[in-house]
């Protein structure tokens, strides 16, 4: 029987993103108090996720396409707060020749959770790392996703939420970030790749604070 | 700030490391007699397939396609099958007989079958005039099992399509290769994958059939 590890590893993330839902829904009221809700919509740029030579060199990256975050603040002691993130982005996946030719190979879905730890660094500056899980998502099992994504992937991430007074007063905040992971697919082990490419995305928006911000 | 700062470069710094990449140098020519080349260009995918409703012609079809999809990595070429040969840039027929429909026999590979593919070239010579037509024929004379000559048709109609996508010479090397002029294996082999992947990344000098 063939096993869609693929499957396996987004219902994981479906899961987790469930229970998050719900662990927020059903809080107790004296936690809900201190709960705040954030979204951050912005534009995410990826690094290259594999470099190649066929004839010519090449390399394959997803275009700068849309990134959708949600995340809960919980008080911790001291200055710090507990983040839990939930992450998606998309956009066209693109091989670049290196005669400067573009061809599009698929769209592609990226799904990150993570926790991490938020302090303030200045009255108008707030700063965040975390680390989680993320799963590549093709809209299409082709080439180098033909066998599958590589599973749910290890991220770490940081990121920096900068609000100045006029921003402040509309519960707004420009957000800088960036996060680190390692990518290999089973096709592109397949086909002699040993190594994992470290991959960077970085994304710039807008954070919006939904509920129970400062 | 300067620990988060610090953790920054730190990620950047991992971000440089630069993995190998693997070996893709084609293992045999494609080109033909003449040091022609062609392949599918990226402006005339999906390539559109077309097999005869007789027999179980269009599964082979179907799993020949996508055994030369999956050797790609980076979107060079995917194709699909068409109903009307009209509309088609491969045309994939019988020669006379249909073989019954049976599972493909798992033994030593027997060349039951053959196959033949034929593209023409317009006045200029440097296109094809229609669609690539391929024939696939079961061979008379000596007594195969239906298993036999199902498990040949298969092997015979992915290197059938080895050639509609450009690998125009056959392999030399007849043990693994699909391209081998009497195929032995069942799927394309390392060799034909990094051979038809070389082949997507050279320029061509034949164009693609009008559509």
């Amino acid at each position: 029987m063939a096993v869609d590890r693929r499957g396996r590893s987004v219902g994981s993330l479906a899961v987790a993103a469930a229970g998050l839902v719900v662990s927020l829904a059903v809080r107790p009221p004296v936690l809900a108090s201190q709960v705040s809700l954030h979204a951050a919509l912005g534009a995410r740029y990826n690094s290259t996720l594999v470099h190649d030579s066929i004839v010519m060199p090449l390399d394959v990256r997803p275009a700068i396409g849309p990134a959708l975050a949600l995340s809960s603040d919980l008080p911790l002691a001291g200055p710090w707060q507990l983040e839990l993130l939930a992450d998606l982005g998309t956009s066209p996946l693109e091989r670049h020749d290196a005669d400067g030719s573009t061809a599009r190979i698929t769209r592609l879905w990226t799904l990150g959770l993570a926790v991490g730890l938020r302090r303030q660094l200045h009255p108008w500056l707030d700063g965040r790392f975390a680390i989680g899980a993320l799963s590549y998502l093709p809209a299409q099992s082709v080439g180098l996703f033909s066998n599958g994504s590589g599973g749910v992937i290890p991220y770490g991430s940081l990121a920096f939420d900068a609000a100045p007074a006029p921003l402040a007063r509309h519960h707004l905040a420009l957000e800088l970030a960036g996060d680190l992971h390692k990518f290999l697919t089973p096709a592109l082990r397949s086909a002699g790749f040993t190594e994992s490419r470290v991959v960077y995305r970085i994304s710039a928006g807008v954070r919006i604070d939904l509920m129970g911000s400062k | 700030m300067k620990r988060l700062l610090l953790v920054g470069v730190a990620a950047a710094a991992l971000g440089c490391f630069e993995p190998l990449v693997p070996n893709h140098d084609p293992t045999y020519p494609f080109a033909d007699q003449f040091g022609d080349v062609f392949h599918w260009p990226a402006d005339r995918l999906p390539v559109r397939f077309y097999a005869e409703p007789r027999g179980n012609l269009r599964a082979l079809l179907t799993a020949a396609v996508d055994a030369w999809q999956r050797q790609f990595l980076y979107g060079e070429f995917s194709g699909t099958i068409v109903n009307d040969s009209t509309a088609a840039d491969v045309i994939v027929r019988w020669a006379d007989s249909v073989p019954p429909d049976a599972p493909p026999d798992n033994g030593p590979p027997v060349k039951a079958c053959g196959g033949v593919t034929q593209g023409v070239l317009d006045s200029s010579g440097a296109a094809f005039a229609g669609p690539f037509e391929t024939q696939i024929q079961i061979l008379t004379g000596t007594v195969f099992t239906a298993g036999q000559v199902q498990a040949c048709v298969a092997r015979t109609t992915i290197h059938e399509m080895g050639h509609a996508l450009g690998l125009l010479q056959e392999s030399p090397d007849s043990l693994r290769d699909i391209m081998a002029t009497t195929p032995k294996v069942n799927q394309p082999s390392d060799g034909d994958r990094r051979t038809i992947e070389a082949l997507y990344h050279t320029p061509p000098t034949l164009a693609p059939p009008p559509r």
